[in-house]
């Protein structure tokens, strides 16, 4: 189990049914979705960065 | 003369952008990541739960074997869709006991099978156990782990949905350093295994071409395995990278699951961690030189010819090489060019500065549990050193009269050169520096030293280091061992 992921979810996904394994692949999926989020805060940073670098 | 002089400036810039071509791919690599949130494998990915043969080669794994196997029996999955086979490879300590009362704890779901004439090395470990599974027809897939790997009780499952695609011939996980109590070393392994599992297989996912399965969590579909022949690679050091690029390379998909996780126990020491990486690093010269048919040279049926993974394979193989050419390039402009040095060093840790933001935030932000341990492994992964040569690419006066400043010293002409070349040289220094970090642990006293100086001197470049280590071992032929990385047994969960 991953951070993202509630303890509920965790439980109904053990009981291996087609349905508990179809809803962990698709939780699994949109959870990759906050790879954006992490990209977007790592080009802030990063400009951040290397505006300090200027400023300084 | 002023003809060849300009050829020359010509040249040595050029070199000094080689050393930034491996930059510029880890950043495309990195940029790939967030593409990774659209475009992946769980579109295609269905509920599937073949039966699967789990193979762990032993070799003296008494330690660790127990828990191990303990973990695999408490995975959730179908236990009747689920067959142990430890394969022993003629094992010296307490081995064939352990094996043996976990096979009469968990009968007919842990096998042990016994090499007595062991020690030739994992991978015809491995092909014992292989061939034992293809002998009937009950496997389906089949995971070849480490004896001290340990599973989370989701991992499996999120490997085999992935087969459940038949164009899918092996799927690998996310091997996470999981020691109870990490040292530094075993810190900076965690946040490499980030980079270098969690964000790069992500990229190499998009991509549609993957660089190796991980060798502690491949799973292999009958198929897939039935077309390697049965049997994994043993003339090389990288059976998992061997077995990688034949399935692709026949057509089949490799595809990583980053919420796969598996954790492993890392060595600890700068001695261990050389002994390992030397043999990986060994593995790839081997593997670069058997497929060298296949870089740059573009396949309907995979992606390993393509442009991009090239460029991203190339850009770890020829690093120490790469960092060479940077240092060479500034320091032959310092003589010949000493504006064009200044110029094109600022440029080229400004570059560095960009790479080292991005890189270490996402690092940090795509797995957090890793970053609660190693955060500050990940700030100084390039080495306090270099964070310094950063600083004053971007201030030149920093070194060379603010800090003098501070202690009423003014730098000498002499002194200023030293310190110019030393900055323009840091890649190369760093390097070096690697194998006096190696050898200062195994003085009195040096275990303290030796972790001070990989702060200093970087994890980065001590990679860099083993890199060029294992390329002299092999241009000098020095037999290919396969030796073993010592654990304890002292992994978290």
């Amino acid at each position: 189990m991953t951070g993202s992921e509630s303890e509920a979810d965790a439980r109904r996904w053990a009981t291996l049914t087609p349905e508990a394994l179809a809803d962990e692949i698709e939780a699994n999926r949109r959870a990759e979705r906050r790879l954006v989020t992490i990209a977007v805060v790592a080009l802030v940073v990063t400009g951040v960065l290397l505006l300090l670098r200027d400023l300084w | 003369m002023s003809g060849w002089h300009d050829a020359l400036v010509v040249l040595l810039v050029a070199s000094v952008l080689l050393a930034v071509v491996p930059v510029l791919a880890g950043i495309g690599q990195y940029l790939l990541v967030p593409v990774h949130a659209f475009r992946n494998h769980l579109g295609s990915a269905a509920p599937y739960l073949p039966r699967v043969v789990v193979v762990v080669p032993a070799w003296n794994e008494a330690a660790v074997l127990a828990a191990s196997i303990d973990r695999l029996m408490a995975l959730e999955y179908p236990p009747d869709r689920l067959r142990v086979y430890v394969v022993d490879d003629a094992s010296t300590d307490d081995t064939p006991a352990v094996v043996g009362a976990k096979a009469a704890q968990y009968p007919g779901r842990v096998v042990h099978l016994r090499r007595e004439r062991g020690g030739q090395g994992k991978a015809h470990t491995l092909n014992h156990g292989i061939a034992r599974a293809l002998a009937d027809d009950w496997m389906e897939a089949l995971l070849i782990m480490d004896a001290d790997v340990i599973y989370r009780p989701d991992s499996l499952r999120r490997m085999t949905r992935h087969l459940a695609d038949p164009s899918v011939g092996a799927v690998t996980g996310f091997i996470r350093e999981g020691s109870a109590r990490p040292g530094v070393v075993s810190r900076f392994i965690g946040y490499e295994y980030v980079t270098a599992q969690a964000a790069a297989r992500r990229a190499q996912n998009v991509l549609g071409a993957m660089a190796c399965l991980a060798g502690g969590a491949q799973l292999h579909s009958r198929a897939n395995l039935e077309a390697l022949g049965g049997a994994v690679d043993t003339t090389t050091l990288a059976e998992d990278t061997y077995s990688t690029f034949l399935t692709q390379l026949d057509g089949r998909r490799v595809v990583f699951d980053g919420t796969a996780v598996v954790l492993a126990e890392e060595p600890d020491s700068v001695r261990a961690l050389w002994k390992q990486r030397v043999r990986w690093a060994r593995g790839n010269v081997q593997i670069t030189s058997v497929f060298r048919h296949v870089w740059f040279r573009r396949s309907r049926a995979h992606r390993l010819g393509s442009v991009s993974f090239g460029l991203v394979w190339f850009s770890v193989y020829l690093l120490p090489v790469a960092m060479t050419l940077g240092t060479v390039g500034l320091v032959g402009l310092y003589f010949v060019s000493p504006a064009t040095a200044h110029d094109t060093f600022q440029r080229l840790w400004w570059i560095a500065l960009a790479a080292y933001g991005f890189v270490t935030t996402t690092t940090l932000l795509l797995d957090r549990d890793t970053a609660r341990r190693s955060w500050f492994e990940g700030l100084l992964f390039p080495g306090a050193g270099a964070l310094v040569v950063m600083l004053s690419a971007a201030h030149p006066a920093l070194l060379t009269h603010t800090v003098p400043g501070w202690f009423g010293l003014e730098l000498t002409p002499t002194g200023l050169r030293v310190l110019t070349l030393s900055l323009y040289s840091w890649s190369v220094i760093a390097m070096l520096l690697g194998f006096v970090v190696r050898s200062v642990e195994a003085l009195p006293g040096g275990r303290w030293l030796s972790r001070l100086g990989l702060y200093v001197v970087g994890f980065g470049p001590v990679l860099c280091a083993i890199t060029l280590d294992a390329y002299v071992r092999q241009w000098r032929g020095q037999a290919a061992v396969w030796d073993k990385t010592e654990k304890t047994g002292r992994v978290m969960g």
